[in-house]
């Protein structure tokens, strides 16, 4: 029996897999920092490069397209984006290291600089940012230096990783990032801290709108390419009765 | 498949929490001393397991990447900037130029915060806020006095041709973090673990503002900004109804392959 038929199926689950993901780029269209995820279709020959695979099937690769996003103002006081491609060292309560390029930052009820999900803002010797109350505004320059009534707090650690180390970094939520083993980021040369401006997605909604379009259509091609490969069958059967 | 309709639908849920928040800061426009909230998302971690397998080059995490399944969540945050200020001439119409509440005391004797300094003053000559809430320290005033604020918040009374005397102090109260202070309803706010615990001072000390007296800050909510912000979520909230009907159509797809 020929592999004719499984190629369409695998063609059909990819566009699948494509359809999930313009469904997840969507529903982040309005969260800071957030990057989209695209997909890339590749023979299963190119992904698995294990003999005995069957290599004409289609399968999906999965990565993390961190092109700038525009910086949008806010009026939340400690929101600062990044322009450049650094990350904000954060660390979780098991002291896991994140990184993260959503700068939505508030401080909690001890005064701490932390992130919208209460993970802690690191500065550059990996300390937490702590701030007074009574201490008047918070300004945060381009270089990342926290100061609060004109006396420096401290400043945020903000790393660039290597092109292809960036692209391995895995993501644990929508805009959170863990480095896999081994991968260290360098303090950052060309990234700048904008204070007053969230970075919105490299992704909107038309983009979503497109994708969807092509995904449905490509779905239907490739269910007719089935449908005839079935009908080829049906011919075939029915001749030799 | 199925995912992405969950994905949609979380999506869905996302914008709908954004429209209720633009709602609620588009009706108090009109509120005295309102401070709008914005809608943020709150990077919590998947506890989705890693399922990917070995790298085998530069790019390669064949599907680990595929955590967000959308579930994410908008949490409130209420913006503390200035409100525009409103001319009244009413001596106990208060404005903290600059960080602070009011302290009121509750029916319940706990105290609780408002940035609405619109006081009035009761049958008893309590001085009390539009809610009929008291002023915490508690201020009296003698009837048929004068009434005049000192940016400092000393208050002082004169009654008819008396010399003017000092009645009281009005205190302020400042948070670590404000933005924590949950809202119970009738421009009136509670301390929470998240705001920290109050730190009262007079006006213009540690950090607070100064009192003016005659005037009433505005609420802080721009409607044209507020507009902007419930267009790009309908929008949104469309967008990601479109990713159900997708999902539908290639579904009815599906089941056309075999009649």
């Amino acid at each position: 029996m020929d592999d004719s038929i499984f190629i369409a199926a695998s063609g059909m689950h990819a566009v699948e897999r494509m359809l999930e993901n313009s469904a997840y780029n969507t529903v982040n269209v309005n969260t800071p920092g957030f990057h989209r995820q695209k997909v890339v279709l590749q023979r299963f020959g190119d992904l698995l490069a294990d003999a005995g695979q069957r290599a004409d099937l289609i399968g999906t690769r999965e990565y993390v397209s961190f092109e700038q996003g525009r910086l949008n103002p806010t009026e939340l006081p400690f929101a600062s984006a990044l322009e450049g491609e650094g990350f904000y060292a954060v660390r979780d309560p098991n002291g896991r290291d994140l990184y993260t390029r959503n700068g939505d930052f508030k401080i909690d009820a001890d005064g701490k600089l932390i992130t919208r999900g209460s993970l802690t803002v690191l500065d550059e010797d990996e300390r937490d940012i702590i701030l007074d109350p009574r201490g008047g505004t918070v300004d945060i320059d381009e270089n990342g230096n926290v100061s609060q009534g004109g006396a420096v707090v401290g400043r945020l650690r903000v790393v660039e990783f290597a092109t292809a180390d960036r692209l391995r970094l895995e993501a644990i939520s929508e805009t959170l990032y863990q480095a896999p083993e081994g991968v260290v980021g360098e303090e950052a040369k060309a990234t700048k801290v904008r204070q007053g401006y969230l970075e919105t997605p490299n992704f909107d909604a038309a983009q979503g709108l497109v994708q969807m379009l092509n995904a449905r259509r490509n779905y239907e091609a490739m269910s007719k390419a089935l449908k005839a490969l079935d009908d080829s069958r049906d011919h075939l059967i029915s001749g030799a009765q | 498949m199925i995912k992405a309709l969950f994905t949609a639908a979380t999506g869905m849920r996302a914008q709908q929490t954004r429209i209720d928040v633009i709602s609620n800061n588009l009706a108090n426009v009109n509120t005295t001393g309102f401070k709008k909230s914005l809608a943020s998302f709150e990077d919590l971690i998947y506890t989705t397991p890693q399922d990917a397998t070995p790298a085998s080059g530069a790019i390669s995490r064949p599907t680990a990447l595929q955590v967000g399944s959308g579930a994410r969540l908008v949490s409130t945050t209420k913006v503390f900037t200035p409100g525009q200020l409103e001319e009244t001439g009413q001596p106990l119409d208060l404005v903290i130029g600059g960080p602070g509440f009011f302290k009121l005391t509750d029916i319940n004797n706990n105290t609780v915060y408002s940035r609405d300094g619109n006081f009035k003053v009761d049958a008893d000559g309590n001085v009390v806020n539009s809610a009929g809430l008291r002023l915490a320290p508690a201020l009296t005033v003698p009837a048929g006095a004068d009434v005049t604020v000192g940016p400092d918040g000393q208050v002082f009374a004169r009654v008819g041709d008396e010399a003017q005397s000092q009645i009281g102090q009005i205190e302020l109260a400042n948070f670590p973090n404000p933005a924590g202070l949950e809202a119970i309803g009738s421009n009136i706010l509670r301390e929470t673990e998240a705001s920290g615990a109050a730190i009262s001072a007079n006006p213009g000390l540690d950090g607070l503002g100064r009192l003016q007296s005659g005037y009433l800050e505005r609420s802080n909510v721009d409607v044209v900004s507020e507009l902007v912000g419930l267009i790009i979520a309908q929008r949104a909230y469309e967008t990601n109804s479109r990713a159900i009907s997708a999902v539908d159509e290639m579904l009815t797809t599906v089941n056309q392959i075999v009649r």
